[in-house]
């Protein structure tokens, strides 16, 4: 059974004047860690309010471990929530702040203290339970809004950009735990976040989404490796994927794809599926890190390195086409001279290929 | 969590509003109408069209009277007010040891209520007067000054703390900028710590006018035997209740005409000092 | 040189402050001397201090008590204004808090007219008002408590409904999820992080309500429902001559020691009050 599924759910607001969500369907398996990933506006918070009930559902059906959920109280749901300011009562200490959901419930004392220790204990919480959420850190606020959410024992944890205010090292740090925790406490996550880097380092998948509709529902893996659409392509993955404008034209066996002077020969296995597109122009993706340095032009793209950075292990090379930018991520051990000209040569299995006009991956 | 929320009307909303709506939004309707009528009591009114608005700009002299008293009253006190609590305050702002100690004295006088205080300031009034062999009574300018003073004592300290409050949000660097660029204390204060407070000028302005010009209990104290300086509020007041016999429904009419007149003026007061913090506000 | 000046500068100020001190508070030293010496010292030299002929103890103050009914109307105030703030505070902030919650016309209308009725003096409403009130049976202390609550209930909205604002919706969503209904949330989440709008507010609507004297004298009157204000009007305002000068000095003492008590002893939170309100205003 799955834990959450959407079913042609739309969502408007100012009464049906605004259509945030258009349509949506999908479904969440249990224990699973998914990751609603997207530029600002596009709708996932709205999509995770959804699910708690704090949000209504203008159209259609959600269904909460085979339930259908649309008119029942966030607090009938058996879910739990971690905001992104991480909204503790101020005026209630740790310890009170984690009992409040029990003590609503009219829970016994002594369950509510074996509850709330055992999340503190794994928070490391334990030192501040009587401290207001003003002697706190953030990141030892962030903790405590998770303990509130564990103790509450939830079919389902809703995570809405936890992260966004802590600082880049806590938030690598807190990444690693909220991974740890949904591995030891086994149940289903949903967690919302604009940060793909996030998205792809916890996720079992990710739904991307943009302007309210899901571009794709995959793995990392898969996302890295085969996204569906331009969107997903352009979006995934740090520094963002290369797109050229290319011709395909077949010179006898070979189809080969041009570009400012530049030709390609397209591997068979994808060629085989480029068929029709012959003699028009499609856009290839290629990833920064799928270049490397050639000693000579042959099957590699003349450049002159506009700025290069050094980042460590890898050197970034920005360069113009046509007057559009792109970078290249090669390895450091080969040092170029950064004025002089150079040559890219592109992994060739690693291209790939939408169509112009409707944005979507023809093979990769 | 909106829609639940709607349905608890009842419990949130209902009890505040059925008793503002039946003790004042009822009576002020009332009020308005009463305006145009003459009315022994409530529910006996005969419509009189603009007949007590007409009286008391032309034959009825109290209110004019009044009127401008209260204006003059308004702005003797706004002035010296605001100029000596801006002056203890600039005083009061530079770190002095005992700085509040001199806070609390001052503003103490702010709490003392309206009939204490007028006949507090009535019993030494008379007190120094009778030094000169009369009272307050004796010339309306005595009991005029004497409200003057008397609010002065009443209202310095409140706006003391206000303008105290405005001064030390001013941010060190500007002064010590100035410091710097050689400005004397004089310059300091007027091309920097003025224009600054500006804000709380505007505020001190308003509460000053608005609570002269609303003046009641204290000249109802001070005055009240002396013929000459009841304020608006006190002339409306003694329009409803100081008449008996005959007339009466005529003196219910105007007392209510000059009532309305009187909120209007105030309505007006705020209106304007909302437009003039509003855009200045926006310059800051 | 420069701090030599600046010491003198200094010195003088404080000769400015302390001059000023001893104007403000004589007043009160005044009438403080005068109510220990008798009647007759008190009109013929009223700024002497008393010496061993014209001392005269407290029996101007046994005297005061118990010519005025002061004790019944010092009860009275104490009743009328401690349960009028109550209700005040209570019901206005679950008002305001529906008002901020629950956005549609007819709370944002709600809003402007509890605002407008800030602007709206007394004496517009005073004829009607008591009309209505005796017509409703309201003339009695419960009735005045009603009263405040209808007129004081605009400043109020006002000032909770500017807090409330800064109150961010999550703490509140996080209430929902934890299993909170809306009277729950109010209670257990929201009025307690109010606690400080409240104290204001609370201050702000005593001082006025005890010190009022136009609204009580003509809804209770001069009888034995009467409050402080009309009780030291009544005194102090009675034919010429024959008043004990004395026991009206004791009076006005009287009437002045619990406020100064009170602030004595609310100072940071009535100061804190003054300029919260300023800044609404």
């Amino acid at each position: 059974m799955s834990s959450i599924e959407f079913r042609n759910v739309n969502k408007t607001f100012d009464g049906g004047k605004v259509t945030v969500i258009p349509n949506l369907s999908f479904e969440i398996k249990d224990k699973e860690f998914v990751v609603l990933v997207g530029p600002s506006g596009c709708g996932k918070s709205t999509t995770l309010r959804m699910i708690a009930g704090l949000e209504e559902i203008s159209g259609g059906e959600l269904y909460i471990d085979g339930t259908l959920v649309n008119n029942v109280a966030p607090k009938d749901r058996n879910i739990a929530m971690v905001f992104q300011s991480y909204a503790l009562y101020p005026h209630m200490t740790v310890y009170k702040n984690m009992a409040f959901a029990l003590k609503l419930k009219k829970t016994p004392k002594k369950e509510i203290d074996e509850k709330v220790m055992w999340a503190a204990k794994i928070l490391d919480l334990e030192p501040y339970l009587n401290r207001k959420p003003r002697a706190l850190s953030g990141g030892q606020r962030q903790r405590v809004a998770l303990g509130r959410a564990m103790v509450r024992n939830p079919k389902v944890f809703l995570l809405d950009e936890p992260l966004s205010n802590l600082d880049a090292k806590l938030r690598t740090e807190m990444r690693s735990q909220i991974s740890l925790l949904h591995k030891r406490l086994e149940t289903t996550f949903v967690y919302v976040t604009h940060d793909q880097t996030e998205a792809l380092t916890m996720a079992d998948r990710i739904v991307v989404m943009d302007k309210g509709i899901i571009q794709q529902f995959d793995t990392p893996e898969k996302l890295y490796s085969e996204p569906a659409n331009l969107f997903v392509a352009g979006f995934i993955g740090s520094p963002q994927m290369n797109f050229i404008e290319a011709d395909l034209t077949r010179r006898g066996n070979n189809l080969k794809a041009v570009f400012n002077g530049n030709e390609i020969i397209i591997p068979e296995e994808k060629a085989r599926k480029l068929s029709s597109y012959e003699n028009k122009s499609v856009i290839i993706g290629i990833r920064p890190e799928d270049f490397s340095l050639a000693k000579n032009g042959k099957d590699s793209i003349e450049i002159e390195p506009e700025i290069t950075e050094m980042t460590g292990s890898e050197i970034n090379i920005y360069f113009r086409l046509d007057g559009n930018r792109y970078i290249a991520k090669i390895k450091s051990d080969l040092k170029p001279d950064s004025l002089r000209t150079l040559y890219l040569k592109p992994d060739i299995r690693k291209l790939h290929f939408f169509d112009a006009s409707t944005t979507r991956a023809i093979v990769h | 969590m909106h829609k639940t929320l709607k349905r608890y009307f009842p419990i949130f909303v209902l009890p505040t509003l059925s008793v503002f709506a039946v003790l004042f939004l009822v009576p002020f309707v009332m009020g308005v109408f009463l305006s145009f009528t003459h009315f022994k009591t409530v529910d006996s009114s005969e419509w009189v069209g603009l007949a007590n608005y007409i009286r008391i700009f032309t034959t009825d002299k109290t209110f004019m009277n009044s009127l401008w008293l209260t204006v003059r009253f308004t702005v003797v006190s706004v002035i010296s007010i605001n100029v000596i609590a801006f002056s203890v305050a600039l005083l009061l702002t530079r770190g002095l040891k005992g700085s509040n100690f001199f806070r609390t004295v001052f503003f103490m006088p702010n709490l003392i209520g309206g009939i204490v205080l007028g006949h507090i300031w009535s019993l030494i009034i008379n007190g120094i007067l009778a030094f000169f062999g009369v009272d307050i009574t004796y010339d309306p300018s005595y009991g005029f000054w004497g409200l003057v003073v008397m609010m002065n004592w009443q209202l310095i300290g409140y706006m003391m703390i206000i303008y105290i409050a405005g001064i030390q949000n001013i941010p060190d660097d500007l002064s010590e900028a100035a410091a710097i660029d050689g400005a004397s204390p004089a310059q300091t204060l007027f091309r920097i710590t003025i224009p600054m407070v500006m804000p709380s000028v505007t505020i001190c302005t308003f509460l000053t006018l608005t609570n002269s010009f609303k003046l009641f209990d204290q000249n109802l104290a001070l005055n009240g035997k002396s013929a000459d300086t009841a304020l608006l509020a006190l002339d409306i007041y003694k329009t409803f209740y100081d008449h008996t016999g005959l007339k009466l429904d005529q003196w219910h009419g105007e007392g209510q005409a000059k009532a309305v007149i009187f909120f209007l003026i105030v309505a007006l007061i705020a209106f304007v000092q909302l437009r003039a913090t509003g855009r200045r506000e926006v310059e800051q | 040189m420069h701090s030599k000046k600046r010491n003198l500068f200094n010195w003088s100020i404080y000769a400015v402050l302390i001059i000023l001190s001893a104007v403000f508070l004589a007043p009160i030293l005044i009438i403080l001397l005068n109510s220990v010496k008798g009647s007759f010292y008190i009109a013929d030299s009223p700024f002497t201090l008393p010496d061993s002929e014209t001392f005269t103890g407290i029996s101007n103050y046994i005297k005061g008590f118990t010519q005025s009914d002061f004790i019944q109307a010092f009860f009275n105030s104490v009743f009328i204004t401690v349960f009028s703030v109550a209700a005040i505070v209570l019901l206005t902030s679950m008002t305001a808090w529906y008002i901020v919650r629950v956005k549609n016309i007819f709370t944002k209308a709600l809003y402007y007219l509890f605002v407008f009725s800030m602007i709206v003096p007394f004496q517009m409403v005073m004829y009607s008002l008591t009309y209505y009130a005796f017509e409703l049976n309201l003339n009695s202390k419960p009735g005045i408590i009603l009263i405040y609550l209808g007129f004081g209930a605009g400043l109020s909205v006002f000032m909770f409904s500017g807090f409330i604002k800064s109150i961010p919706a999550e703490i509140e969503e996080a209430a929902i999820i934890d299993g909170c209904g809306p009277v729950q949330t109010f209670f257990r989440i929201v009025l307690p992080i109010l606690k400080p709008t409240a104290i204001t507010v609370s201050i702000l609507n005593a001082m006025w309500i005890w010190n009022d004297y136009l609204l009580p004298y003509l809804i209770l009157g001069s009888g034995n429902d009467k409050t402080l204000p009309v009780a030291v009007q009544m005194a102090l305002s009675g034919g010429y001559g024959n008043k004990d000068m004395g026991a009206l000095m004791a009076m006005l003492v009287l009437a002045v020691i619990p406020i100064i008590i009170f602030y004595l002893f609310c100072q940071k939170y009535i100061i804190r009050g003054v300029i919260a309100g300023a800044v609404k205003g």
